[in-house]
């Protein structure tokens, strides 16, 4: 693949890699030294608090994906200058205050929070069969980059975390329009891919506005699916256009899936006190014996009570943790078997370098 | 003049600056938190200073996890 040279001249020293602290590098969302000790602890010695620490392993990028990684958290920067003139300089200080809590680092390496997986998908997949033009590889991780944005935005505007106002619904809008713009140069006058996107937008909207109801873990992970086909849409059009025939892009899909879900029931695992004290029916909610249940509605009639947490909290060592370990292992195991089924050991690699700290707790 | 878009810019490329700017702070006054800036380069909007000021231990923070 080749990288465009304003990429390549200035950002990389004679080694290939920025100059860049080793604690952000490459896609982790904690310093690399604590990276590299993630440890699950054993059910019996879990505690509520670490459960917030809770993170798949470390994946290290290939020398040839760095200046991809430069490349998307430069996306950032891209959204905001899109803003009309009136709202550009506030946009970019809006979106680290409340999307990278005020970090200045964060919001530079605003796609380093995400596991790599997200996106390495497309340049694995832009590499492994027929040639792919560098501009639709970019145009499809630009479209990637902010599908990963809305999703985190919609989140957050939607849960009431940051104010609707005028800065954030044109920030809103150009965001898509940069999502639409990129996945149209991709599917150009395809007509398969245009239906590609017509359908997964719809299927997006139709579980993200009055999702149906989610009364189990089947039903939680449709709608969870649903609500992240927007991040399909490039990896999809990227591999029909290497060459992947539509059985094949339906397996890429059901990789690209597992590894959502496995995504999704770390983070719930993760909030699963928080979520309890607010009576959100996650993922581990659904994991726990349907007779416990009670324990979790109980520490949302008073979250600081230490009895009611103690009760969660052996409730969640007997049955949920080890559940939701066994789950999320399986998920990202499945993603590795389907890679390496289509001939993608680079992803395979990736995925079981997220499984690697939940080999010692799964049973 | 560069603008605090370029800073962050900037510091995508080459976390050196910020790195400096971490040991920087904090500012005991907002006239220092601008000099630092404009020593080196970038003209902060007045309502940049407020809001940079206002949390500078967390725009300088980096050691707590984040996942999206």
């Amino acid at each position: 693949m080749t990288i465009p040279t304003a990429l390549t001249q200035k950002n990389l020293d004679l080694t290939g890699e920025r100059r860049r602290p080793e604690s952000w590098e490459s896609g982790s969302t904690v310093p690399r030294a604590a990276a590299d000790r993630v440890q699950w602890p054993a059910p019996e010695r879990l505690t509520l608090s670490a459960l917030g620490s809770l993170a798949f392993g470390k994946v290290r990028l290939a020398a040839e994906h760095r200046p991809l990684r430069d490349w998307l958290n430069r996306r950032v920067l891209v959204f905001c200058d899109r803003m009309p003139a009136a709202l550009r300089d506030s946009a970019l200080l809006a979106v680290q205050a409340h999307l990278a809590r005020y970090r200045a680092g964060h919001v530079a390496a605003f796609y380093d929070k995400y596991y790599p997986p997200a996106w390495t998908v497309i340049p694995f997949l832009a590499s492994s069969r027929d040639e792919v033009a560098p501009g639709q590889v970019h145009d499809a991780l630009g479209a990637q980059a902010a599908a990963m944005f809305l999703h985190l935005l919609d989140d957050h505007l939607t849960d009431g975390d940051i104010p609707v106002d005028n800065l954030f619904l044109q920030l809103r809008t150009e965001v898509w329009g940069e999502f639409q713009d990129g996945l149209a140069r991709l599917a150009g006058s395809d007509q398969e891919a245009n239906q590609t996107v017509e359908s997964l937008v719809n299927l997006y909207f139709s579980h993200i506005h009055r999702p149906p109801e989610r009364p189990d873990l089947a039903a939680y992970e449709t709608v969870f699916l649903g609500q992240s086909a927007t991040s399909l849409i490039a990896p999809l059009l990227i591999a029909a256009q290497a060459g992947y025939d539509t059985e094949q892009r339906q397996l890429i899909r059901s990789m690209y899936e597992e590894f959502c879900l496995a995504w999704r029931i770390l983070d719930d695992l993760r909030d699963a006190a928080v979520d309890a004290a607010a009576d959100q029916a996650t993922a581990v909610f659904h994991l726990l014996p349907i007779e416990s249940r009670w324990v979790w509605h109980d520490v949302a009639m008073n979250p600081s009570d230490g009895d009611r947490r103690n009760a969660l909290l052996d409730v969640l060592r007997c049955a949920a943790y080890p559940a939701a370990v066994q789950a999320i292992h399986t998920h990202v195991t499945t993603a590795a078997r389907v890679a390496d089924e289509l001939n993608l050991p680079g992803l395979r690699g990736q995925y079981h370098a997220l499984a690697h700290p939940l080999k010692e707790v799964t049973p | 003049m560069k603008t605090y878009r370029d800073f962050i810019s900037d510091i995508v490329d080459d976390t050196s600056l910020y790195e400096e700017l971490c040991q920087a702070v904090p500012f005991s006054e907002q006239a220092q938190l601008n000099d630092w800036f404009a020593t080196r380069g970038y003209q902060l909007n007045s309502t940049d200073v407020e809001v940079l000021f206002a949390n500078q231990e967390e725009v300088a923070g980096s050691d707590e996890q984040v996942n999206y």
